[in-house]
């Protein structure tokens, strides 16, 4: 395999995978949050969370520049820990757990909310605090909304680029990830086969988990078919 | 002892009761469902009072969750944890417990390993009720356990019910069946109002336009041949038609007012097994035929047409001798 293409693919894969990891808890908690009927606040919340897949990836690397930057409000108190994001991996991790965090909370509202919600109150009767019954009942019945969330949230942060490109520049072997790679292919003429190969990887990377995807989301339905 | 002090928005209650199974009962939307639920701490009501003997469970300053009020909850629908086997199911809240007791009394030892989606309705409904037994609840909540159930079903689950050493019941339901099998005490909700409250011979008796002219004769068993045995009640031996029934069990029984007929002396020369000596109590017109009241040790009815009603030269205090067969002498409710 050509080195490039590796060093860039497993810096997608990994930047992936630590984007989802750092999007889960969080996600469980809003997702509990919105699935609740008549939770105050919940339009706002719903909205923000959904800000990223309408807003132009561009802007959103823009926006968390602005934030994250030497000078922004979050950036300076972590320069003052040592912290740099803009410019390095860390960049890349930040740009993915932005953009998948709203794939990863609408997946796992939707299951959430076809839950029968008396599932958990029963478990309440039967001696379990509010918390373990979400542990034991909800989360369980709702785990592959969950796996699906993950699997599109992380497909999602494969494919990133916008935001990644303006917080995180391309320096290969650091930030180039994949779909930096395959811009930076396309901008020179004469490469159309590395191009190709590049193109193959995505597709079949992107192909593999929507089918996942759908798979997961099937379960789900049947979960609660009874 | 029971007390339910309730407001909340569509509940306006005040009652005690120290009825061993007390049964809520009205049409949907009455507000039963939410009067368990209330109990259960699963809904809150503005304010009241919600105590099981001494025990507040609710009231000024007190809002216990629901898993310190020691109540045993058996909702109408979606009983069971669909991701968990019976056998988890029954251990959800002691998982160090032996299953075994509560799932042979149950019925349930071959259906251990089952998934819940495997199960029929009633099987379901008895796993749940395991479920809530095994924490040994003092009090358990039953919303319609009987609903959607076909006939035969149902009464398997209710001569369970009746034989089992439960604990303090509320029953909710709408089927006045229910209540006449199970309750010691039914409370009438109407739009979250009380109603009305009585005895179910009292409520579902011969005024009631919820069900037909019949008397609730409760008594014991003193000999069983097959599915015909003898109960002793108020003093007076009568044949009935028994389902499962041991000698020394204590059975209630309902007798429809059509099924009893009069006769002016005792004969031998007719199929019916009791003849019961009886004074007339009281004449009801009814429509067009007339409901006769009688004591004949435990209390009966007899809806005869006018012309019977006068050529029997009935009037109050008249003695008569009341004949039923014993296939209409059934358990109550079933």
């Amino acid at each position: 395999m050509e080195p490039s293409l590796l060093s860039a693919l497993l810096l997608s894969l990994a930047a992936g995978a630590a984007a989802i990891a750092i999007d889960l808890v969080p996600a469980i908690l809003v997702a509990r949050f919105l699935s609740r009927p008549g939770a105050r606040g919940r339009a706002l919340l719903s909205s923000l969370v959904h800000l990223p897949i309408v807003l132009p990836p561009v802007v959103t690397g823009y926006l968390l520049l602005l934030l994250l930057g030497r000078d922004g409000p979050v950036g300076s108190l972590l320069d003052g820990l040592g912290v740099r994001i803009p410019f390095t991996f860390l960049a890349c991790v930040v740009a993915a757990a932005v953009v998948s965090f709203p794939f990863l909370v609408g997946a796992l509202r939707a299951a959430l909310e076809s839950l029968d919600p008396r599932l958990e109150g029963l478990a309440l009767t039967l001696g379990d605090t509010p918390m373990r019954a979400f542990r034991r009942v909800t989360l369980p019945l709702a785990a592959p909304g969950l796996w699906a969330g993950i699997v599109l949230g992380f497909a999602r942060a494969l494919g990133e680029f916008g935001a990644t490109v303006v917080l995180a520049g391309s320096l290969e072997g650091e930030t180039r990830t994949l779909s930096l790679a395959v811009y930076g292919i396309l901008d020179r003429p004469g490469q159309e086969g590395r191009a190709a190969l590049f193109c193959i990887v995505s597709v079949a990377l992107a192909v593999v988990s929507l089918v996942l995807y759908e798979w997961l989301l099937t379960s789900q339905r049947r979960r609660h078919a009874w | 002892m029971v007390t339910l002090r309730l407001r909340a928005r569509v509940l306006d209650l005040d009652l005690e009761s120290s009825a061993r199974i007390l049964c809520l009962f009205g049409p949907s939307g009455s507000g039963k469902t939410t009067c368990l639920e209330a109990i259960a701490g699963l809904v809150r009501p503005e304010r009241g009072l919600i105590a099981d003997d001494a025990k507040v469970l609710f009231g000024p300053g007190v809002d216990l969750p629901p898993r310190a009020r020691g109540v045993g909850y058996l909702p109408q629908a979606a009983p069971l944890f669909p991701h968990l086997t019976v056998r988890q199911n029954l251990l959800y809240a002691e998982p160090g417990a032996d299953p075994e007791p509560v799932a042979a009394a149950l019925g349930l030892t071959d259906l251990l390993g089952r998934a819940p989606r495997t199960l029929s309705g009633g099987e379901a409904r008895r796993v749940a009720l395991g479920r809530a037994l095994l924490r040994a609840p003092s009090l358990l909540l039953l919303d319609e356990p009987f609903s959607g159930l076909e006939a035969p079903l149902r009464a398997r689950l209710i001569l369970f019910l009746a034989r089992l050493a439960l604990p303090r019941v509320v029953l909710v339901t709408h089927d006045p069946r229910d209540a006449i099998a199970l309750a010691d005490e039914v409370i009438l909700l109407e739009r979250g109002r009380l109603a009305g409250r009585g005895t179910p011979g009292e409520l579902f008796g011969p005024n009631s336009s919820l069900v037909e002219p019949h008397a609730l004769i409760e008594g014991v068993v003193r000999e069983v041949h097959g599915e015909v045995g003898t109960v002793e009640a108020e003093g007076r031996l009568l044949e009935a038609h028994l389902v499962q029934a041991g000698v020394g069990e204590r059975v209630r029984l309902w007798l429809r007012s059509d099924d009893v007929t009069l006769a002016l002396g005792r004969h031998e020369d007719v199929s019916a097994r009791n003849q019961l000596d009886a004074i007339v109590v009281e004449l009801r017109p009814r429509g067009a035929q007339t409901l006769v009241v009688l004591d004949a040790g435990p209390r009966l009815y007899s809806t005869l047409d006018g012309r019977s009603a006068e050529r029997l030269a009935l009037r109050p205090g008249r003695r008569l001798v009341a004949q039923c067969k014993s296939s209409a002498l059934k358990r109550a409710g079933i």
